[in-house]
Parts: C-alpha cells; structure tokens; sequence
C-alpha cells in the first residue's frame, strides 16, 4: 500500500511539474488557481492559502496557513484553515476593474497547541466539554474589487477583499445575551489580497 | 484607486475590528493585574465593625445575567468587595474574560476572583494570569484572612498538585495575629471534580487550624451549606449567576453570617 502511494505521489509530481513547464498544453487540476494572503480574522495574524475556483467559477475552496506571533498576539499560534467563499454575481467596471459586492462562506480553523484539545482528554466523564478547544468554526459575508492584469500574464488578477466575519463559540454567546451583546461584539474584520495564477 | 482610501480610513479608526485567532490574548493596560489592584482598592477603605462581601459565580456565558447581578448589587450601600467564585469564562476565551471584566466594573464594589475550570480551557490559563493574577493567593482585611485557592483538580488530570496543599499550608501558618481564616475556591472539596486523594488531607487542614471558619465554594450551580464533614468548619457553595442569585457575607470580628439573595 505504502508503494502504491509512493508512486501515485510520483506519477502526480512528475505531471504537475511537466504541466508548470509547458505553457502551451492545458494546465493540471492539481496546481491551485490562485494564492491568497489574509490579515486577521481569526486565522492568523498572517495567513497564506491556495486553492481552487470551481462551481461555475462562482466557488473558491482555500487552505491557509495563519501565524499569530507571540509580540503580538500575546501567545505565538499556528493555526491551519479551510475555507470556502461563495461569490455569486460579477459586474465588470472596465477593463480593469471588476467589482464582487458579495461573499459568503464557512470556515474550519485548527490550532495547533497542547493546551488545544480536538477530542475530550480521558480524565474527563464523556461530554463534560461538549466542543474542541483546538476547531472553531466560523463563517463571514465580504466582498472585493478584481484589478485585471490581463489572461495571459503569469498572474491574471489581483483581488483585494475584506470579510466580516464570526465564529461558533462567540456567536452562541451574542444570540443567548441579546440585551448585552451587540453584533459588533461578535464579528471582526478580515482584509486580504488575492492573485489568480495562470 | 479612489476605493482604497476608504479601507485606509477603516484600518486606522478600527484596529480593534481585527482579530487574529480566538485565543489570542491582547489586553489593555486597565485590563490586567486586576487582583492587585482590586486588593489595593478594598484596603485602601478603613476597615468597620462588619465586613460585609458578596459571594456570586459562574457567570460563563451568562451575560445577560451577570448584568442584572450587577444591578442587583449596586442596591447595596455597604458591601467591601464581591466575590466572583470562579467560572468567569464558558470557553477560556480572553473576549469572555473582557465582556465579563466590563459587566463587573459596572459595580460599585471592587471584585476579587478565584479561578475556575471553565477559566483553564484553551488558553484560559495565560488569560486568567493576565488579566488577574496568580491562580493561588492571599490577603488581609480588617480581622480576617482571605485565601483564594485553584480547585480545578480535573483539569490538571488529579496529578495531586492541585489544590497546591502545601501552599494552603504555608498560608494557614503565616498568620501571627491568629486572624480569622476565609478559604475560598471553585470546587468544593466533596465534589467529584476535586482530587479525591486530597478531600479528606483539605478537610483536615481547615477544621485542625482553629482561626478557620468558612469554606466558601462555586462550581454547583445551586446553593449548599453544610458543616460537611462536622468538624467546625461551614461549607458555603453560592448559585450561578444564570440563576439570579447570590449570597450576602457579614464578618464581625469574630462571627460569619451568610445571606441568600435570589434578585
């Protein structure tokens, strides 16, 4: 079995890396459409993703990497994040400029930690906790503006985004206290620029 | 470009819009050492006959409930402190920590915590030593000695080293004007929650030092007063804050009486 991976690993790497090469045929599924860099939003202070655009262009599905260094976030944190956003209409300024006035999309974000548990440790009776210290779900409304580079440059587009955005735990919290809690206390603000790969 | 101005002006009117992961643990100044500081606040006010302190807890999640506490307590004219029993946080979240620390300062009262297990999820313990302090401490007020004590056994899997006993000990005989003793903590010690190998050891150190008259606990979410183990020592366990009620300590020099309130 572990050969059987080890080739299939081999026979993948070898066609991605011949797809990157050739200009000309039709790129492989594998490589990503585009690289994301986010700041904030319960990522990561930074975070750096990859991923698709499918469903008729109108689904993206992203993995980042997000890092909360300690001098700023009081305590360093690696987290890793899936994401999906969900854009469904375009409307196209110009040439250059195409506007994506709304986004929505869930999120799972896992952080890596010993004081972060995914599964209740043994000392305690079973559903003493009921949720995972380490995943905190989430989900956000945003959008962006696309600056056209042009579709046959190396990178096609830039796209400069923002999201609004909550999770599980604190949401919870804002629909069980609605005479203390504002939605402002709840969603925070994510900026982040997106560059769509040839 | 003209739509990149806007956002420039949104960063600067808003960096605290932005949050970099749930546990993050980014504090204001006014937002930290608060048992110090609280402690300097209750013993800046001369002492009187009666000392008189509210015992309330587990206020995780419960915000809503912790405001009418707080509106609750401000009828008072003449309360030293409140006692928040531990339970402050639902997730061990800082946000929890600063919605509840905010409800709070709304009180007319200086209030001192003892922490929670609740408090010691995620990075709830790092939170909990920012913005309060030290997990196990101690002060003095008027004829009394209070000693706040982590009891969250559980959640330091029973490895014996909590509740810290020797440090209880320690507290027990650094007491050369023989004040009266207030043991307050979170778990009580007859709960399961509390190393069961260290019940009986709690027990013993309380009722063999004659000074000690109260045991005052959280954690139940309904109230309990008993001389457990019938040895002179009383055991106060206060309600949840979700169940709108509280309890009314008043300390003469040498007498403890305990008030239930339900608001």
């Amino acid at each position: 079995m572990k050969k059987l991976t080890f080739i299939f690993l081999l026979i993948t790497c070898t066609f991605v890396a011949t797809a990157q090469d050739s200009s000309t045929t039709r790129k492989s599924w594998l490589i990503p459409d585009h690289v994301k860099t986010q700041f904030a939003g319960n990522i990561g202070f930074l975070s750096v993703g990859t991923g698709y655009l499918h469903g008729k262009e109108k689904l993206e599905t992203d993995l980042y990497v997000g890092f909360l260094p300690k001098s700023i976030g009081g305590d360093h944190i690696v987290s890793i994040s899936t994401k999906m956003t969900y854009s469904p209409w375009k409307i196209a300024l110009n040439e250059e400029y195409t506007v994506i006035p709304f986004s929505i999309g869930p999120y799972l974000s896992y952080s890596f930690g010993s004081q972060f548990d995914t599964l209740l440790p043994n000392e305690y009776p079973k559903g003493y906790y009921w949720w995972a210290t380490s995943l905190r779900f989430g989900a956000f409304v945003g959008g962006r503006i696309q600056m056209n580079i042009g579709e046959q440059q190396r990178i096609k587009s830039f796209d400069f985004y923002y999201e609004l955005g909550t999770y599980d735990l604190e949401f919870l919290s804002y629909i069980q206290n609605p005479k203390t809690l504002k939605v402002s206390d709840i969603f925070s603000l994510a900026l982040g620029v997106k560059l769509r790969l040839d | 470009m003209k739509n990149i101005a806007p956002s420039v002006v949104l960063i600067l009117i808003c960096s605290a819009c932005f949050e970099y992961n749930p546990n993050q643990i980014i504090l204001d100044d006014d937002e930290k050492n608060l048992t110090a500081k609280n402690i300097a606040q209750i013993q800046k006010k001369p002492v009187s006959n009666i000392i008189r302190f509210a015992l309330m807890g587990d206020t995780q999640r419960f915000y809503d409930e912790t405001k009418a506490f707080v509106k609750s307590i401000n009828q008072y004219d003449s309360i030293d402190f409140v006692v928040h029993a531990g339970d402050i946080s639902d997730f061990g979240l800082v946000k929890e920590f600063q919605w509840i620390h905010e409800l709070m300062s709304e009180a007319k009262f200086p209030y001192l915590t003892v922490v929670g297990n609740h408090d010691l999820l995620a990075n709830g313990r790092k939170v909990y030593n920012e913005i309060y302090g030290k997990l196990d401490y101690s002060f003095e007020y008027g004829n009394y000695k209070f000693i706040m004590l982590n009891t969250n056994s559980r959640e330091y899997e029973f490895d014996g080293t909590v509740p810290d006993l020797m440090w209880l000990q320690n507290q027990l005989e650094d007491n050369p004007d023989n004040k009266k003793v207030i043991v307050i903590s979170h778990i009580p010690p007859f709960d399961g929650d509390f190393d069961p190998d260290l019940e009986e050891a709690y027990a013993t150190m309380l009722s063999n030092d004659p000074n000690v008259i109260l045991s005052l606990h959280g954690h139940r979410h309904s109230f309990a007063d008993d001389e457990y183990y019938d040895d002179g020592v009383r055991y106060f366990v206060t309600t949840t804050t979700q169940k709108a009620g509280y309890a009314i300590v008043t300390l003469t020099t040498n007498e403890a009486h305990i008030e239930t309130v339900n608001y």
